[in-house]
């Protein structure tokens, strides 16, 4: 039971930490991490290259890297890559201003994740650790409300209805009528139907009396001469 | 090695004459040695064939370890490999023992069995190396014997039905394609497939009775070739073949069956139509978009109705084809590229997934996704890997399945963003058949008294798995090991392509069609 609450609390350290950054971290070191060229670097780069410009720390930091070595000390060399360690990674597009903008909301907003939580939590404390009959009258005074909440907003009978039953019935359709009826349907009523009967005609032909061959033949110059005399022999 | 293709191409062939003349009688020891001098030629052409992709140079775009000598009424044996079909060779020798393994509980008419696999791997191999329109054809069409075979000798009570339908959808096919082929060499002279990669057939428009075909003799061969590549995709609607083949096979024969066999009608668009009717592929491409993103989300559906666990697994088969259809006709670098990774993935994971059926259909000789439920209290292994492969089914980033998808949309998004947007729904539909095929078969309490004693993977099953987890994982995280290879001659291929159809001045359809 421990080990899972530990997992949780260090990953919940790591998103807070993750978040805490682009909302109260130093500006410039946010701007950086996710590779933004502050104003006046911008300002003075070429128009056209500003786009490139905001993907390219990493890039531009490993062209000058053979300088740097030059005249920095070994030793600093995991810092300086620990420092470099995703930067340029994400892409930020000159008109994307989402993460300054998080600098600048009211304080209200920067905090509302810790109020809900901290609401929440002071609610699961009355509901399951002090007062455990609260639960039960807030339901019974509230049916309603209490059973929609319940029933997850009934998120799944919505879908239910709107997604999984339709799509059930067009695959049965697809199923028995498309490969059932018409596709195995056709090919087999082609197999089974059509064709035995025209080969029932032709064995009957097959009878073994010289008359029956003789009247194929009587039949087959009269439809030669028929078309030779209406196409003209062409 | 002069000869490595054709020693790859026939140990199989030879030790199943060893085993049709030297083998006799039903005694243990006698099964016992079948089983091993199936396994071991089946493993030492795998070896054999690693020979050929370690000697491959994937920068040559032309085709390697080329063999040619003179065969009967003046045609050629030629065979040979280049950056596309050396890998459906690799596929078919990897996964041959495998099946082998997968079929060590067989007994009834084992050396028969054992004959008919090994013969088949000959055949398919053959496929995919021959450089000569007669013997490819003869490769083709022979490799519908022993499977014909396998699935009306070894297969379930309906298997005769299937067997015949499986032969006689194929097989109809075919016919157009050998007509096809006659007509080819009666314009080009030869039946070299090298030769005939480099001629320009007619396509100029004909007039048959009455009617214009525009793209002339091209179209008229690209159709007859369609006919037996479309079916043996199997692209809808002419997929019906597939589900009642599958669920009457054994296992082993189904694996074969959707890892490698179904993949010789898009190595067949690839060797034939895209290179050599470029004007009807163009003319005809959104034919297949649509046949395509049809099939996709037709047989996903009809996956998300069924109840046999193997017509499930057979018809998401379907919708992943139409993936590659799709890739392989738009007809551009990542198309194509994620068409033949997409084949070569589906290899790995619909055998794996046959091969899940078949563990627990052998314990309780049942397909019905009803008969089971919470499996994973009794078979956990089982539960992890049939998990890994039913994500690798719906494309689970990380897994093989994924790249092949997302590369087949990222080319046809740049053709026609309409397909790629039906296309791309099916991701959401397998996922849905997939995950609920699971939640029904593993998850939950185990209620039924008859799975109360099943029990789990031995030894020889979980290695059986083994080479497809770490393939499928190991494409999934670094794709550039099929993508380096096949990277330059489908650039090649592309880049023919579409000067062939600029030179023949035909605006392109396909792109005509591109909207944004």
């Amino acid at each position: 039971m421990l080990v899972p609450l530990a997992v949780l609390a260090v990953g919940a350290i790591f998103s807070g930490m993750l978040f805490y950054k682009p909302f109260f971290g130093d500006h410039h070191k946010v701007e950086v991490f996710f590779g933004i060229v502050d104003d006046s670097e911008a300002q003075g780069a070429d128009h056209a290259d500003v786009g490139f410009s905001l993907i390219a720390p990493a890039h531009a930091a490993s062209t000058a890297e053979p300088e740097a070595h030059a005249t920095t000390d070994q030793s600093d060399k995991p810092k300086k890559i620990l420092d470099k360690l995703g930067k340029g990674a994400i892409y930020m597009s000159p008109t994307n201003t989402v993460l300054d903008d998080a600098h600048h909301v009211h304080w209200l907003v920067k905090v509302s994740p810790f109020i809900a939580m901290a609401l929440g939590f002071i609610t699961a404390w009355l509901f399951y650790m002090t007062k455990l009959d609260l639960p039960r009258r807030v339901a019974e005074s509230n049916p309603v409300l209490y059973r929609f909440l319940l029933n997850k907003w009934y998120f799944d009978e919505i879908y239910d209805v709107i997604f999984v039953r339709p799509t059930q019935w067009m695959g049965r359709t697809f199923w028995k009528l498309g490969d059932g009826k018409i596709i195995d349907g056709g090919i087999n009523g082609l197999a089974m139907g059509i064709i035995p009967f025209f080969t029932k005609w032709a064995a009957r032909m097959q009878s073994g009396y010289i008359f029956t061959y003789a009247f194929g033949m009587v039949i087959g110059i009269a439809v030669l001469v028929t078309w030779m005399t209406i196409a003209g022999g062409k | 090695m002069s000869n490595l293709l054709s020693l790859v191409t026939f140990i199989p062939l030879v030790a199943a004459v060893i085993l049709a003349l030297l083998s006799r009688g039903d005694s243990e020891d006698s099964q016992r040695n079948v089983k091993y001098l199936a396994l071991a030629a089946t493993v030492f052409t795998f070896v054999a064939s690693l020979m050929v992709l370690f000697g491959f140079d994937s920068s040559d775009t032309g085709f390697q370890f080329v063999e040619e000598h003179s065969w009967l009424l003046g045609m050629q044996y030629k065979m040979g490999v280049d950056g596309i079909s050396v890998l459906f060779v690799m596929l078919t020798t990897f996964t041959m023992p495998l099946v082998i393994a997968a079929s060590w509980n067989v007994s009834h008419r084992l050396k028969e069995y054992m004959i008919a696999f090994l013969v088949l791997e000959t055949l398919m191999i053959g496929v995919f190396c021959a450089l000569d329109l007669v013997l490819f054809y003869m490769f083709f069409e022979a490799g519908l014997i022993p499977m014909f075979l396998i699935i009306g000798i070894w297969g379930g009570k309906a298997r005769i039905y299937a067997s015949f339908k499986f032969f006689l959808y194929t097989f109809l096919g075919s016919v157009l394609m050998l007509v096809a082929m006659v007509a080819m060499f009666a314009d080009a002279g030869t039946t070299d497939i090298v030769v005939l990669l480099s001629h320009n057939f007619g396509s100029e428009t004909l007039d048959v009775f009455g009617f214009q075909i525009l793209g002339g003799a091209q179209t008229l061969m690209w159709i007859a070739f369609f006919a037996s590549f479309a079916v043996k995709m199997p692209m809808w609607p002419v997929h019906t073949w597939l589900p009642d083949a599958h669920v009457q096979a054994p296992t082993a024969g189904s694996v074969v069956l959707a890892a490698i066999l179904l993949k010789m009608g898009g190595y067949g668009f690839l060797r034939f139509s895209l290179p050599m009717f470029p004007v009807a592929s163009d003319l005809l491409a959104p034919l297949v978009f649509w046949l395509s993103a049809i099939a996709i989300v037709y047989t996903s559906l009809v996956a998300l109705a069924q109840q046999d666990m193997k017509k499930l697994i057979a018809y998401s088969s379907v919708a992943h084809m139409g993936y590659v259809t799709m890739g392989i006709f738009a007809a551009n670098q990542q198309g194509v590229d994620g068409a033949i990774f997409q084949m070569i993935s589906h290899g790995f994971i619909s055998g794996a997934l046959f091969l899940c059926v078949g563990v627990i259909y052998d314990r309780m000789h049942t397909r019905d996704i009803d008969a089971y439920g919470g499996l994973v209290n009794r078979m956990p292994s089982y539960a992890l890997i049939f998990l890994f492969f039913t994500m690798a089914n719906v494309g689970l980033p990380g897994t093989s399945g994924f790249v092949g998808e997302f590369l087949t949309l990222m080319g046809i998004f740049q053709v026609n963003t309409w397909v790629a947007l039906f296309a791309a729904s099916g991701v959401i539909l397998s996922a849905a058949y997939a995950l609920w095929l699971y939640r029904r078969v593993v998850l939950g309490d185990l209620i039924k008294e008859s799975l109360k004693s099943i029990t789990d993977m031995g030894r020889r099953e979980k290695m059986i798995f083994a080479p497809l987890v770490v393939m499928t994982l190991l494409l999934g995280v670094y794709p550039a090991l099929v993508l380096d290879i096949i990277g330059p001659s489908v650039a090649a291929l592309v880049e023919t392509y579409h000067s062939n159809v600029a030179a023949h001045g035909i605006v392109s359809t396909a792109a005509s069609t591109a909207s944004y």
